[in-house]
């Protein structure tokens, strides 16, 4: 019987004989004398060797990017009404806090460390309310693992309380990350769980809040000034999102390059407050991994962090009353309007399930009787992300 | 399904080799530098579409659900800040160290800063009758530093020495008179340790390096010895002005050298080397395969290759803005001006222990080879086979997002190059007649060339 090749399977003969890269006559599967190159130890049995690319049980995937938004404005107006408004706010939080850490020094009182306490909790939300917008200079200059490394060194800590070299805004400068920002003044506030008093306050521990206490405020100022200003001889941030897709623009060379930015941006806050900061504590059944122990507000981290993915989402600073004309949402809504409403609804059932979860945290984690919220949380803010990847993603 | 038995009849025969002949064919035409199929898949099947500054940070597409597990728990230990025990949660910083976690130096996964704290110095002294060559580090040590300046220490150590940082700056101009501005490092290092103190500063081989990005690099690990092999050109024998070489270097693993990869110098073989060597040296880690100066292993096995595997996964962002004019145009002039002699674009993966990462047609735009670069680019230092003047190919997938990832980030080993039109331009040796001609353009064609680079 003569068998003719049809195109079709032609092309499959080409396309097995470029992958095995050899013409021998007798098809092996693998020809090479190389060993493979990556030692992976105890590799699991998963994988395997060879093969022809990924096939079946996949479960990473490319997420379906369209690379075809066009409004300049929704991500001009994400800048200007979101972006800088909030790192504004945040500012005026850390200098209250300054402040409020100099009265408690000058009067160590339990009345003025209650209010040191509260402020410090006002500038974390905020803080925490920034996790959308953590690309740009918040990473770049540094910033943000000087304001908010975790864990801090706390052994480290009391080797420096415990020595006699002033603790001045100068030497906390030179200090580790884990040994500055707002964990480090957390820890000294609060204690290891939420449990000091006025009266136990050391001069060298005063000593060494007040200079954080500065030290913090000037790290906000400049994060502010990157964005509107610029630092070191670059261009305000908030140029480089207002002019995405004009030619001069090498970060943001196309529009959608931008919203996708802000789309990463929510998804990445909803990863860190459902994955990261919620779900892995959880699995472990460790409170150590609850970012704001000492202060027993871990919280206010996950709320604030949800929160600042909405924000993201629909444009707006509620606090200060900024709402962006244009957004993702009102994007999304002119292409899939009942999509858009699932979203804000998503959103807000998960803010319903966090808020439903036990506190303090740091106590409920481990108690099965809270066990049912806290997987009714987790489960909400994933599904809000699942649905901004699968259905989002394609408009952006 | 198409079941084939192969029988020798001649005709069957002759269709077989046509069809082999035309694979090879269709295979070298994939091959050439600028030809790709359309849309160019930067990373084969791992390529992401995705242009944020996420755009390094992602696993890649077709992990399984177990590798899909493991990535994410290396994703934690890259992120694990280090302190000095003992500690709750990731003590083992130090003593001595230059930062406290990977993604500290490798923010999201991207190009680092040329800052003290991102960047590092290696440091080595000349090979003499006495001073030898240690085979694990491939430099002659200097006494007390060792061949990388530790500048900081955990509580009550001091840094190994003090380091600072200037740029001067040098202006030329372009044969159409546009002018240009240049800045290079200048370094000085004050040890602390008595003896490094009194070493005559001539004789003190310095390298500032910035932090790589690292995504990708799963794939780079796979392609074959032999397809490497066959790029390099260490006489010239074909006469192009390019010679190209391997380096050979210490692998960990196997306590014996193999051919380099990974780093400026291309001075690390595999990425199990390459991260035990960043978790002692960069961050005082010690770990089952390096253990520390004291001996310790600050991390288990399983940390170690979670963090590994989780730079091996990670996706490759793809090509954008393929239909604009000036693109196309670009990407014509990089290969006219023959940059993609050394920048190759396409190299083929072979086996890989990850499913994904097998087999794939890639877009490095690298021939990872190690390449004179000139006098002006030179550290000076030699690094195992790697001459002071020779730096290896750095891959150029994912150099247009660069910026996007890290804003202000530099380019070439020490970050000195502000953008990539300086990049280009401290380009010598080998590549001085490729920088001559892109110099030579008109403003026009210089502009297009440098948006193609833009969109990889």
């Amino acid at each position: 019987m003569r068998r003719r090749l049809k195109p079709v399977e032609l092309f499959l003969a080409v396309g097995l004989a470029v992958s095995l890269g050899a013409c021998g006559g007798a098809v092996t599967p693998e020809q090479s004398s190389d060993p493979p190159a990556a030692t992976l130890g105890s590799e699991g049995g998963e994988g395997g060797e060879g093969g022809e690319g990924s096939e079946g049980g996949a479960a990473t995937e490319n997420l379906n990017w369209a690379n075809t938004f066009a409004d300049g404005q929704v991500v001009s107006e994400f800048a200007s009404q979101v972006v800088v408004p909030k790192y504004s706010q945040y500012v005026n939080t850390t200098a209250k806090l300054r402040q409020a850490i100099d009265a408690f020094v000058k009067a160590p009182t339990p009345a003025n460390l209650t209010v040191a306490r509260e402020v410090w909790t006002a500038a974390r939300i905020s803080w925490e309310q920034t996790e959308t917008f953590a690309f740009g200079p918040a990473g770049s200059l540094g910033l943000d693992g000087a304001m908010d490394s975790w864990p801090i060194n706390q052994t480290d800590i009391e080797q420096i309380l415990a020595d006699s070299e002033p603790i001045t805004p100068a030497r906390v400068a030179t200090l580790q990350d884990t040994e500055r920002g707002m964990h480090t003044i957390e820890y000294l506030l609060f204690g290891e769980a939420n449990n000091k008093t006025a009266d136990q306050f050391s001069d060298r521990e005063k000593q060494y809040l007040q200079a954080l206490g500065q030290d913090l405020n000037g790290l906000a100022q400049r994060l502010l000034d990157s964005w509107q200003k610029g630092v070191d001889g670059q261009p305000p941030y908030i140029t480089l999102l207002s002019t995405a897709g004009s030619p001069e623009n090498t970060v943001y060379p196309t529009v959608s390059a931008a919203a996708q930015e802000v789309v990463t941006g929510i998804l990445d806050s909803l990863t860190e407050v459902g994955e990261d900061k919620l779900k892995a504590p959880f699995v472990d059944q460790d409170p150590v991994g609850l970012e704001s122990r000492f202060s027993q507000q871990t919280i206010n981290d996950l709320k604030s962090n949800l929160k600042s993915a909405e924000n993201g989402y629909l444009g707006s600073f509620p606090e200060a009353g900024a709402q962006a004309s244009v957004s993702i949402s009102s994007y999304v809504a002119a292409a899939n309007p009942a999509l858009d409403q699932t979203i804000k609804a998503q959103f807000e059932a998960a803010e319903t399930a966090l808020a439903a979860v036990p506190t303090p945290i740091e106590t409920s984690l481990t108690d099965p009787a809270a066990s049912t919220e806290i997987n009714a949380a987790i489960a909400a803010i994933l599904e809000v992300k699942e649905t901004i990847q699968t259905q989002v993603v394609p408009l952006i | 399904m198409i079941h084939w038995r192969f029988s020798p009849s001649l005709p069957r025969l002759a269709t077989y080799g046509a069809l082999c002949l035309l694979a090879v064919l269709l295979s070298q035409g994939l091959n050439r530098p600028g030809f790709s199929p359309e849309p160019p898949q930067a990373g084969g099947a791992t390529t992401l579409s995705l242009r944020s500054s996420q755009a390094f940070a992602l696993p890649a597409p077709g992990l399984t659900a177990a590798e899909a597990e493991r990535h994410g728990e290396g994703d934690v230990s890259f992120d694990a800040v280090f302190v000095t025990a003992p500690a709750r949660l990731n003590p083992g910083l130090g003593p001595l160290f230059n930062n406290s976690s990977c993604a500290a130096c490798h923010i999201k996964n991207g190009r680092g800063m040329a800052e003290l704290g991102q960047a590092l110095v290696r440091v080595s002294l000349p090979e003499t009758a006495t001073a030898t060559i240690l085979a694990v580090d491939g430099v002659v040590p200097v006494p007390g530093l060792g061949t990388q300046v530790q500048e900081h220490g955990i509580y009550g150590y001091p840094p190994e020495a003090a380091l600072s940082l200037s740029w001067p700056e040098r202006s030329g101009s372009y044969p159409d008179g546009q002018p240009y501005h240049l800045r290079s490092p200048q370094l000085r290092i004050d040890p602390s340790d008595p003896a490094a103190a009194q070493l005559d500063p001539s004789q003190l081989l310095t390298s500032l390096r910035i932090p790589p990005p690292v995504f990708g690099t799963g794939l780079l690990e796979v392609i074959p010895e032999r397809q490497l092999k066959a790029l390099a050109d260490p006489r010239d024998r074909n006469g192009d002005g390019i010679s190209g070489r391997l380096n050979y270097v210490w692998q960990f693993e196997r306590q014996t050298k193999a051919i380099g990869r990974f780093g400026w110098k291309a001075n690390s073989p595999t990425l199990l080397s390459q991260t035990a060597a960043a978790y002692v040296n960069d961050m005082g880690v010690g770990n089952p395969l390096i253990p520390d100066h004291a001996g310790n292993q600050d991390i288990d096995q399983a940390t170690l290759e979670a963090s590994t595997f989780y730079v091996q996964t990670l996706g490759v962002p793809a090509r954008a803005q393929l239909d604009k004019p000036e693109v196309k145009a670009g990407e014509k002039l990089f290969t006219e001006a023959n940059c993609a002699a050394c920048h190759i674009a396409t190299l083929k993966t072979g086996r890989a222990p990850v499913k994904a990462l097998a087999h794939q047609t890639i877009h490095p735009y690298s021939d990872l080879l190690l390449h004179d670069m000139g006098l002006e680019l030179a550290d000076g230092r030699p690094d195992f086979d790697a001459s002071g003047q020779e730096w290896r190919t750095a891959p150029l997938w994912g150099v247009g997002l660069t910026q996007t990832v890290l804003p202000y980030s530099g380019y070439l080993h020490d970050g000195r190059a502000r953008s990539l039109e300086e990049a280009i331009l401290w380009h010598g040796g080998e590549a001085e007649a490729s920088k001559r001609q892109f110099m030579a353009l008109p403003a026009a064609d210089r502009a297009a060339l440098l948006q193609f680079l833009n969109t990889l």
